[in-house]
């Protein structure tokens, strides 16, 4: 399977980390389609049913942990495309995006990847919850539907989230001081 | 009017976007469209009612 990454390595992560249930296996976790497909972190099985944020996949903020990952379709999809992107409000960010003929008519995958590979390229520790989609389609069927992902971590230790603390402070100064009676 | 209903909304509305940060970061739900506009947008209309009503300091 060929992957073509469309935007900068910051979401990286997110695609490889989140998104491994719809393009790690190539017939990853979709919530619609006759797709299925598991992921393992840190000895805990995650699967589509991971679709909320109560109970979303877990990224541990520890070192040397590996995903492994498996997925399959009902039957073979031929020239296939997918993408995978972040939601975020009611855009939806494209990260990946990918193709491919199938010749061998395959209908089940499976392989790991070193969740430090993916923080190696980060810019900045990402934490947080996050809503990834994509979908998967092709002659034979289609599959879409989204996972929530968590990259545990302190968010005061990163730019976001020490920004967003700073600025909700701030903002309540705001809202306080309009507050105050003129005289 | 006796309060800052402008800079209450204002301010409400970057409380609110900072709060729908505050809530992705922390785990508690990602950034999705309430977030983004509905929490803001709550966060404004609050803002300048407080600013309106002007509670606080000496009357």
């Amino acid at each position: 399977m060929r992957y073509r990454l469309k935007t900068t390595r910051t979401v990286m992560t997110l695609m490889v980390l989140g998104g491994l249930l719809l393009v790690g296996a190539g017939a990853g976790a979709a919530v619609d389609g006759p797709c299925s497909g598991t992921v393992t972190i840190d000895g805990i099985v995650y699967s589509e049913a991971n679709d909320n944020a109560g109970d979303p996949i877990v990224i541990p903020d520890e070192d040397g942990l590996i995903a492994f990952w498996e997925g399959s379709t009902d039957a073979p999809i031929t020239d296939y495309t997918g993408e995978l992107g972040v939601v975020v409000g009611p855009a939806t960010i494209d990260i990946a995006s990918w193709g491919g003929a199938n010749a061998d008519l395959e209908t089940g995958s499976s392989g790991s990847y070193f969740i430090d590979d993916a923080r190696d390229v980060l810019p900045i520790n990402l934490v947080g919850l996050y809503e990834v989609s994509g979908f998967h389609r092709g002659e034979g069927g289609a599959c879409d539907g989204f996972v929530m992902v968590l990259l545990e971590g302190s968010p005061l230790t990163n730019p976001v989230g020490a920004g967003a603390a700073a600025g909700t402070v701030l903002a309540v100064l705001g809202v306080l001081s309009a507050g105050r009676r003129r005289p | 009017m006796t309060g800052r209903p402008f800079l209450g909304a204002i301010s409400g509305l970057f409380l609110g976007l900072f709060v729908a940060l505050d809530l992705q970061q922390f785990g508690v739900r990602p950034l999705d469209s309430f977030g983004v506009f509905g929490l803001p947008l709550i966060g404004l209309i609050l803002g300048a009612a407080f600013g309106m009503w002007a509670p606080l300091g000496r009357r």
